[in-house]
């Protein structure tokens, strides 16, 4: 046998044992579990985590009622959620890691490092690394999420919430384009 | 012509199956290995797909391609092979010059590689980062450097296959000798700020040592090997070799870029001493 041929029976076993290994550590890797809620980084945590699992009673819960367009309840929180699904990533494949909390008085802003796996390309992994902040405020002892960059609805902040009932009150005018937002803001 | 149309698709497929596995694996190696990539699961299954799936279709036909250069010379010598070999290898060591840019800016804390680093990398990260992409390349690279090794011996480079490591040989010389220039200038220029910078305005001939440094700590090297390959090919047994006309548009294409610069840059210096002597602003 040829050196080059050795060479090369060499390099496939080195491919067929990294295989081995990836399957090995991905398999083994423990699955992400809520933490303690005592801490502004808990929280975001568990916000996260309760998006990626669909419990969005849970998240919800996270949500500051403080919010001018809070979601007036679960199921309210969850079409949000659907219908800014490019926001809270429902189209893609993420893993998310608090880094770090900056406290002041009683707010935080934590520090969140989002890994998104985008495409299949052949050349390319297409994966990028996005690190973006969840504001957090102390409110009766409890941390409630007041602002983030993702994972968040714009509209939870405006005073008309994301949506407005479907029969408005009578005696207030329609404004024309401004009761049904879907999927992003308004231009 | 049958041979012809079957050796474009051995190599063209041995190519580029070769090359998504490459990157699939220099992928799988850092997501596997650097904590603070923390890929999702579907990334992983994504790169181990590539490889299950590429690596077979590259063995089947490269080594296909294998079983024909050694059953007849007319293979052995064809230029698509050639042309698949330095191809393949010019593919492995542009990466490795620019992941090894990077490693070095990394480790000297150049400017221009900690702007652009990948995922925000820690310093530490950063070196695994290119280091794994470094072992991967030169290993693939090297086992290619091989086989042109032993096809070499076996038949030597003649026609169209001298013609393609010409190409190989030239193109990274040339490569080498842009950056090296550059990096030149540039370090001249830091030198001739340091003792006149307070008279120049504005920052367009600002100069980041550091990079200039890792720049010439590649380009240096790269130009050195590659023009020491050429100069023994020129200065060995084959006329065809001191008779290429691919050198002498090399070496001509050199002066000429540099009589030109020297031209463009001596018209600007000059016209802005007539400036001055015109007393103009």
């Amino acid at each position: 046998m040829k050196s080059t041929d050795k060479f090369l029976i060499g390099i496939v076993i080195g491919i067929v044992l990294l295989v081995v290994a990836a399957f090995v550590v991905t398999l083994t890797r423990p699955a992400p579990t809520y933490q303690a809620e005592d801490t502004p980084k808990g929280v975001a945590h568990n916000y996260l985590l309760a998006l990626q699992k669909e419990n969005y009673q849970r998240a919800y819960g996270y949500l500051s009622p403080t919010l001018q367009g809070y979601p007036a309840s679960t199921e309210r929180f969850a079409e949000d959620v659907e219908d800014f699904s490019w926001v809270f990533r429902l189209d893609t494949d993420t893993t998310l890691a608090v880094e770090s909390a900056r406290v002041t008085a009683n707010r935080t802003v934590v520090k969140v490092r989002e890994s998104r796996f985008n495409g299949r390309r052949l050349f390319d992994s297409s994966q990028s690394i996005t690190i973006f902040e969840i504001k957090l405020q102390l409110e009766d002892g409890e941390w409630k999420i007041v602002d983030a960059d993702y994972y968040f609805a714009w509209c939870w902040k405006d005073s008309e919430g994301c949506k407005q009932p479907t029969q408005p009150p009578s005696d207030v005018p329609r404004p024309v384009g401004a009761w049904h937002i879907k999927g992003g803001r308004p231009s | 012509m049958m041979s012809t149309v079957r050796r474009w698709y051995i190599y063209l497929v041995s190519a580029i199956s070769l090359q998504a596995v490459a990157w699939a694996i220099i992928a799988l190696l850092r997501n596997l290995l650097i904590s603070r990539l923390n890929p999702p699961p579907t990334s992983i299954a994504f790169e181990i797909a590539v490889i299950l799936v590429g690596l077979p279709i590259f063995l089947a036909h490269w080594l296909w391609g294998q079983r024909l250069a050694g059953r007849t010379v007319e293979e052995r010598e064809a230029t698509l092979r050639r042309l698949y070999l330095y191809g393949t290898m010019a593919a492995f060591l542009g990466p490795f010059a620019a992941n090894a840019f990077d490693l070095i800016g990394t480790l000297l804390r150049a400017e221009s590689t900690l702007d652009r680093r990948a995922y925000g990398l820690t310093s530490g990260d950063a070196v695994v980062y290119h280091l794994l992409a470094l072992l991967v390349l030169s290993v693939l690279w090297f086992y290619h450097q091989r086989i042109v090794a032993e096809d070499s011996k076996a038949v030597p480079e003649m026609g169209g296959a001298a013609t393609v490591r010409r190409l190989y040989v030239l193109g990274f010389s040339a490569a080498g000798l842009t950056v090296t220039t550059l990096a030149t200038i540039h370090l001249l220029r830091w030198i001739m700020l340091q003792f006149g910078g307070s008279v120049v305005k504005g920052s367009s001939l600002d100069v980041r040592l550091t990079t200039e440094i890792t720049r010439l700590l590649i380009g240096l090297p790269l130009w050195l090997i590659f023009w020491r390959w050429a100069q023994q090919l020129f200065d060995g047994p084959s006329q065809a070799e001191r008779e290429s006309a691919l050198r002498k548009f090399y070496l001509y294409g050199a002066v000429l870029i540099g009589a030109l610069s020297v031209v463009a840059n001596a018209t600007a210096i000059l016209a802005d001493v007539f400036r001055r002597a015109l007393g103009l602003p």
